[in-house]
This record gives structure tokens, sequence and C-alpha cells, in this order.
């Protein structure tokens, strides 16, 4: 004779049944229908006649954790932000996206004015040859070192350490803000462990 | 049937479609009620085991699906208590089930031929 349930499961069932019923507006018999159902369930378990799947033990594992939500909620609250959650990996790819889009922003101005010096208003005269000789290819440097950080990070973790490291020490040369973002990528990006691994995403 | 339905829908390699498991429910509870009448929870545990993993049914789903049939005439149920002194709705199929169970099975058959013969897939 199988294990059967205890007086108390028996009754959270049936008014577990009792509620869907009231809810749902079901009738007596369905009720009871659906009461022996899950007896039968539990009988099942605790006979060891069914047995558990992984999909069971999954539900049981989330149920005896608890409310993950809150737990997670929780845990973020507790942690510093300047001690823990400062992120410097993203921190540096968003200094470099910054510094890359200014001179993108100008980009299509600056080359108006380089090649098109009869533009009403505009002559190359006004620009200083340090523009042309430094914003459009710095500009176009950064940009391209950006969208391909990027697409590293994204899809080959592991060759992104790398690229990083490389881009750092360029970086060095482009004073005064790449050579800033080059000494902080130095010191403080990819230092957290499996960081390269699992990318920024 | 439950046998045909089943292999036909049998797989190693893949779960069986959600929605082809959905539309083949009534067929496979005929089925199983044409060996016997049984109640809902023995009818879900028949199928499972025998679909052996290809599928698992959601165990409430399939209390709709039978009050359906029995609106329908095609089963009768009456209650009956087991040994454990617990109540349980059994079901029974009419003979107007026993018709319907055979029609579908007839569909079920020309349906799994057409595909083979569209297909071109034989599986032994």
């Amino acid at each position: 004779m199988p294990d059967l349930p205890g007086d108390s499961s028996v009754r959270k069932i049936r008014s577990l049944c009792q509620e869907l019923a009231e809810s749902y507006r079901l009738d007596n018999e369905t009720r009871d229908e659906l009461c022996a159902h899950l007896e039968d369930k539990l009988t099942g378990y605790l006979s060891g006649e069914v047995r558990i799947t992984e999909e069971d033990a999954l539900q049981l594992v989330r149920v005896h954790f608890g409310n993950a939500e809150q737990i997670a909620r929780r845990l973020g609250r507790d942690r510093s932000f300047f001690r823990w959650g400062l992120d410097h990996n993203r921190v540096y790819i968003l200094l470099l996206i910054a510094i890359a889009i200014i001179p993108a922003v100008n980009l299509p101005y600056v080359l108006r004015m380089a090649f098109s010096p009869d533009t009403p208003g505009i002559r190359k005269e006004h620009l200083p040859n340090v523009v042309l000789r430094w914003d459009i290819p710095l500009g176009i440097c950064y940009l391209t070192a950006a969208i391909a950080m990027l697409w590293f990070r994204r899809f080959r973790p592991a060759a992104a350490r790398r690229f990083t490291r490389i881009l750092n020490y360029l970086l060095l040369f482009a004073p005064p803000l790449g050579t800033l973002l080059g000494i902080y990528g130095l010191l403080k990006v990819d230092k957290q462990i499996g960081y390269a691994v699992q990318g920024v995403s | 049937m439950l046998a045909l339905a089943l292999d036909a829908m049998k797989s190693k390699e893949k779960p069986i479609k959600k929605e082809l498991v959905g539309a083949s429910t009534a067929v496979l509870i005929l089925s199983v009620l044409k060996r016997g009448s049984s109640y809902g929870y023995d009818i879900v545990r028949q199928v499972n085991e025998e679909a052996d993993g290809a599928f698992t049914w959601q165990e409430g789903t399939v209390y709709p699906v039978l009050h359906k049939l029995e609106r329908q005439g095609l089963v009768r149920c009456r209650w009956q208590e087991a040994f454990t002194g617990r109540k349980r709705k059994y079901y029974i199929l009419t003979p107007a089930g026993r018709e319907a169970l055979e029609a579908d099975t007839r569909q079920w058959e020309l349906f799994h031929q057409m595909i083979i013969r569209l297909s071109g897939v034989q599986h032994a």
C-alpha cells in the first residue's frame, strides 16, 4: 500500500481546490475531481511511484530558495557603488565612445571645410592646419577603435582583452583625452577575473 | 490507435511540438479509454508513460478536454471509491466515442500517410 499524504497536506490540497472552485465558479464535482488528481499525484511522489522530473526538481529548488527577485534586490541594495558597483570596463567603453563621438559629430563639418573651399562663408584658410592634420584622422581612428572595441567585446571577448591593451598603448600618444583614457585603461580595465571571457554585455 | 499515434510522434531527437500534442489530446484520451475506464490522473500517467519522454502532458490540461468529451457524449463518467477511500471520477468510452475514435484514427492515418508520401521520408 502506497504512503498516503498526511492530513495536513490533504487539507492544503482541498483548500487550494476550494479556492480554485470559488474563483472560477467550478462545481463541486469538478473541484473533487481536481482534488483527487492532486492527492493521487502527491501519493505517487511519496510512494516513489512517480519519479521526480528535472522540471519538478527545479521548481522545488526555486520554492526552497525563496523569492529570488526579492533576494536579488536586497543583495543589490547591500552593494556599495564605489566599492563594488563601479564597472571600469563599462566606464572605459563609455569614455571611448564619448571621445569618438565628439570628433565624429564635427567630422562632416570639418571635411566640408577641407574639401569645399568654395562654399559661401567658409574658407579653407580659416581652418588651422593642425585641425586638418590631426582632427580628421584622429576622429576616424577613435570612431574605428570604438566600433572595433564594441564588436570585440560582443563577439570575441577573449581577443577583446589583447585589443584593449594595444589600444591603450596607442591612446597614450593622443593627448590629452586619449592619453588619460589610455592610462585609465592600462590601470583599471580587464582587471576583474573572468571579465575578458564574459565580455561586457 | 494510441500506439500508432505515439509511434508516429515519438522521437528521441527532439521533443514533439506543443501544437501537435495539443491537437491530439482528445484522440489520445479516447485511445486510452478504449483500453478500459480510467480517471484523469491515470489517463495522464498512461499517456506520459507511452510517450516515453517524447512529450509530457501538462496534467491539468486534460480535464477541460475530458469535460468537453463528456458534454459531446463521447465519454460518460461515474464516481468510484478507491481502496484508499478516495473517490475518483472514472471516464468510460461511449459507443459514440468509439465511433469518433475510429473516425479520428482514420483521419490520422490518412494525414500520416500523406505526410510520408509528400516528404518522401520513411522511417522503419
